[in-house]
């Protein structure tokens, strides 16, 4: 039996790798006595695959898992054991079985949708919005290439074509007003709610002068390459001129399929 | 000010691991302050991957917070990126559980597992607002506590601290917490910290370093069958040091290797029944998920029922893959047949501890393993598939000569020449990967060698470099340890209070994270020693008299110092003393009472009622303090 899993990466999990959160799904499953199917071999592993790694420092509101069962279970009570077996960091979104002929997530998942919120100095969001308009009229848009020691560096790459929307969402408002002051414990901090959820981090700093801009930006995910939330934002404030004080907070609101000109959801039209 | 949590928040961003200060983990407790009469901050002093590792800290979560009435946080040492944030912006050590600071909790303790974690103790009182010397403390401080294997002789540590924990915590320490809050109930003009010490040394196993002239038994628990174990502990979301499921599956070991102190503190040994151990290990794997479980010990072969336990487990557990890892196995075939039990699910390598590389040194220290035993093993292993060997060794040993630190070398070579002739002999290919580690030796507290002074620094490092000359097969990897760090550690294992202003300085300029050896500030501990006008190696060599008096002398940790002596002397004459569990009472003292020598469970023997799980001794039960609890006697002489 295959069952996709939507849960949430919260506040709790910011800080969270990809390894950890793979490692901390694998426990919240076995928590919740699914019968994990393994894969052959001298070390065997519970076949759970993941739509798509989430970086540290970003969370993300509805992230997805095929996970395969040694045997059918009741997917009513099982999402139900998963609720209470996910950690602070997990939230436990949706479960339903899927047919064995599902496509992949990984490779069903085109777009991901992303809100990157920051806090400018007073007078900077003009700035910033000069920087979205900039980054989307431009012909082409280079992502720096990436040289990490020991490993293999990846080249510089032009990306526009991945960037399809970014528009300048309504202020966070009234979450902000504690930007700092909002620590994991308040609501689990599902941080479905995309305020909430970039107030309490990424060094926005408490009681810092001026506004929380949020930007909602939808970028293609590719085969060949993705184009990180953090690289854009370097390319909106290098476009418009400016500086953000700290590293913005930034949430993967969603994880989209986009096929002959309709967009769903990953949990669209798979169940069995 | 609260949420301490809350304050860091802006600053995650700018550290390395920042989970490590966020806590809210799967089965974390987090309770109403305002329902508990004694809030307890417990305080490893290093990083949280090492402090969530530590058996110890969960065991005493769980015995804390089971209690209606009590509560327990935790907190480690910050990394230095989090704690120059944490000095910057003024906001202090907190509980994870509720980002309270350390200064709210009632009582704060630290345990003492190393003595080169002390100066981290002092960065974290720092960090807590919560002045270094115990004197200096304001009525409204908290209680601040220790324990741990290095309350043995926690001399240096002494003026640092308000009282010492001997012994075992998981009874003595809820029963402490009471005693605060009694004291706290009093409320205003309470009688003051002078009369909760008095009432603190009054208690067996607790020692009140201010208080003069006090002798403290440890505290220890008659069985461990019943005692309060963590069935439901914090699941880390970062990787730590030991991931997985800790079974306790017996505790103490009286093998009686000389130069081991958890060998003479921990005595007797007691083990925990298969029943109870099965019912344990099904509940900690269904509230944590893990995916190995650890059966821990100081010595696992040791159990009386290790091979009914292991195979029960692995028919179990074998299914959902979880695998299961042996620690702390004798090298004989016994070992190697419980090994092919677990490696159903997973291959490991195989680590034993040979300790010393000729017979003569072996039975100087009594480490009963002969070379015929350990290379036959060795055989059966890789016979049975084993390709890698790990052997730990000791250097520095007393009386110990240039020909047993080569006999080392050509142990690890007749390791590989006999494992390598099984491996052809079963026509398989390739060879034995032997990697040796050796370690220097560092006398301690409380064991036989408590009188030997460590081998100098130049002989050291001459035996290090001979080892290294030796070991150039390209089947051996041969590792060392630092032996300045092993210096500083003799040291402070059997200093005497005169050293605590010397750890106040060093911590003052920097030092933290003293194991580390990247971390280690060679150049501050020097200075801080110059100054003081002390010579620390000779302080790491020195050899005490047989009738001097030892600055522990005052802490019974159950092994008497006849019996040390006794085993000393032995020493010398290359005498071996065999384990009491087989070979008859040794009369080191630990037992108490006849009543509960020792704690087994073959043959399914009935404990509760051949009365051997009932106290430990005649003065152990003491009547209206704490109830049930069971402590050792204290001494009063």
């Amino acid at each position: 039996m295959k069952v996709r899993i939507c849960f949430s990466k919260t506040e709790a999990g910011r800080y969270l790798s990809h390894l950890d959160i793979a490692r901390t799904m694998e426990r919240g499953l076995r928590r919740a006595k699914a019968p994990l199917a393994f894969s052959e071999g001298f070390n065997p592993h519970p076949k759970i695959s993941f739509a798509s790694a989430l970086a540290v420092g970003v969370t993300g509101c509805r992230e997805y898992i095929d996970v395969e069962l040694a045997y059918r279970v009741d997917i009513g009570s099982f999402g139900r054991a998963l609720e209470s077996a996910f950690p602070a960091a997990l939230a436990f979104v949706a479960a339903l079985e899927i047919g064995p002929g599902t496509r992949s997530l990984s490779s069903a998942i085109n777009l991901a949708v992303y809100r990157i919120s920051a806090r400018l100095s007073a007078g900077d969001e003009e700035k910033a919005a000069a920087g979205v308009a900039g980054v989307l009229a431009a012909g082409e848009l280079w992502r720096k290439p990436k040289l990490k020691p020991g490993k293999k560096p990846i080249p510089a790459k032009e990306v526009r074509g991945l960037v399809r929307r970014i528009e300048i969402v309504e202020e966070a408002g009234a979450a902000w007003a504690g930007a700092g002051g909002l620590n994991a414990d308040s609501a689990g901090a599902i941080a479905v709610g995309a305020g909430s959820d970039g107030a309490s981090s990424g060094g926005a700093g408490s009681g810092g002068a001026g506004r929380i801009v949020a930007i909602e930006a939808e970028l293609g995910m590719t085969a060949g390459g993705q184009l990180q939330p953090r690289e854009l934002w370097e390319m909106i404030c290098a476009a418009g001129g400016f500086e953000a004080a700290a590293p913005p907070a930034i949430c993967r609101t969603a994880l989209l399929i986009r096929q002959d000109g309709k967009t769903f959801s990953p949990m669209e039209g798979v169940a069995v | 000010m609260a949420d301490c949590k809350g304050r860091i928040r802006p600053f995650l961003g700018q550290v390395e691991k920042p989970q490590r200060y966020l806590g809210d983990e799967f089965n974390q407790v987090k309770k109403d302050w305002g329902a508990v009469k004694c809030r307890f901050l417990f305080g490893f002093p290093d990083v949280y991957e090492v402090g969530m590792s530590h058996l110890g800290m969960h065991i005493l979560y769980e015995a804390v917070n089971r209690r209606p009435d009590m509560l327990m946080e935790r907190c480690f040492s910050p990394w230095k990126d989090m704690e120059s944030v944490m000095t910057r912006e003024g906001i202090p050590l907190y509980g994870l559980e509720s980002g309270e600071p350390a200064e709210a909790f009632d009582c704060v303790g630290f345990t003492l597992q190393h003595e080169m974690s002390y100066t981290n103790v002092l960065q974290m009182l720092k960090l807590a607002r919560i002045p270094y010397w115990a004197e200096e403390r304001g009525e409204d401080a908290p209680l601040v506590i220790a324990g741990g294997p290095c309350a043995a002789n926690a001399e240096p540590m002494a003026p640092f601290l308000d009282a010492i924990v001997a012994g075992e915590g998981e009874e003595l320490l809820p029963a402490l917490l009471e005693v605060v809050a009694a004291h706290n109930a009093k409320g205003p003009g309470r009688g003051g910290r002078v009369s909760l010490l008095r009432d603190l040394a009054a208690m067996p196993g607790v020692y009140v370093p201010s208080m003069k002239g006090q002798k403290v038994r440890k505290a220890r628990l008659g069985s461990i069958e019943g005692a309060a174990y963590p069935l439901a502990p914090l699941v880390p979301y970062i990787e730590v040091v030991h991931d997985r499921m800790m079974l306790e599956i017996l505790r103490g070991c009286t093998r009686g290797c000389r130069f081991c102190q958890a060998g003479m503190i921990y005595r007797p040994v007691r083990e925990r029944s298969k029943d109870t151990l099965m019912k344990q290990a099904r509940a900690i794997k269904e509230s944590t998920g893990h995916r190995e479980i650890s059966l821990t010990s100081l010595s696992s072969s040791d159990h009386t029922c290790i091979g009914d336990i292991v195979r029960e487990i692995s028919a179990e557990f074998a299914g959902e893959r979880i695998s299961i890892s042996l620690p702390s196995l004798r090298a004989n075939h016994f070992s190697v047949d419980l090994a092919n039990e677990i490696r159903k699910v997973r291959k490991t390598g195989f680590t034993f501890a040979p300790e010393a590389g000729s017979q003569r040194m072996r039975d100087a220290i009594n480490k009963g393993v002969e070379e015929e035993a350990l290379l036959s093993t060795v055989m059966k292993a890789v016979s049975a598939g084993w390709r890698q060997i790990k052997l730990y060794f000791m250097i520095g040993l007393p009386g110990e000569t240039m020909e047993d630190v080569d006999a080392i070398a050509g142990l690890c070579e007749k390791v590989v020449r006999s494992g390598n002739q099984a491996i052809r002999a079963a026509g398989g290919k390739g060879g034995l990967r032997v990697s040796c580690s050796v370690s220097n030796f560092v006398p301690k507290a409380q064991t036989p060698f408590q009188w030997i002074g460590q081998a100098g620094q130049e002989e050291l490092k001459a035996k290090q470099a001979r080892l290294k000359e030796l070991m150039k097969s390209r089947h051996i990897s041969y590792s060392y340890h630092d032996a300045f760090t092993s210096m500083l550690e003799a040291v402070f294992a059997r200093g005497g209070r005169e050293l605590a202003p010397l750890l106040a300085a060093a911590a003052n300029r920097g030092c933290r994270f003293d194991s580390w050896t990247e971390e280690l500030r060679r150049d501050v501990w020097q200075s801080v020693f110059a100054e003081a006008g002390l010579d620390m190696e000779a302080l790491a060599v020195k050899t005490y008299d047989l009738d001097a008096a030892l600055p522990w002398d005052h802490l019974d940790h159950g092994v008497s110092k006849g019996y040390l002596r006794r085993e000393y002397e032995k020493s010398l004459r290359g005498e071996t003393t065999g384990d009491c569990r087989y070979a008859g009472c040794t009369g080191c003292g630990a037992c108490a009472a006849e009543a509960d020598a020792y704690d087994t469970w073959a043959g399914g023997r009935d404990i509760e009622t051949d009365g051997r799980d009932t106290e430990t001794g005649a003065a152990g039960r003491q009547p209206g303090k704490g109830g049930n609890v069971l402590f050792g006697e204290a001494v009063d002489q």
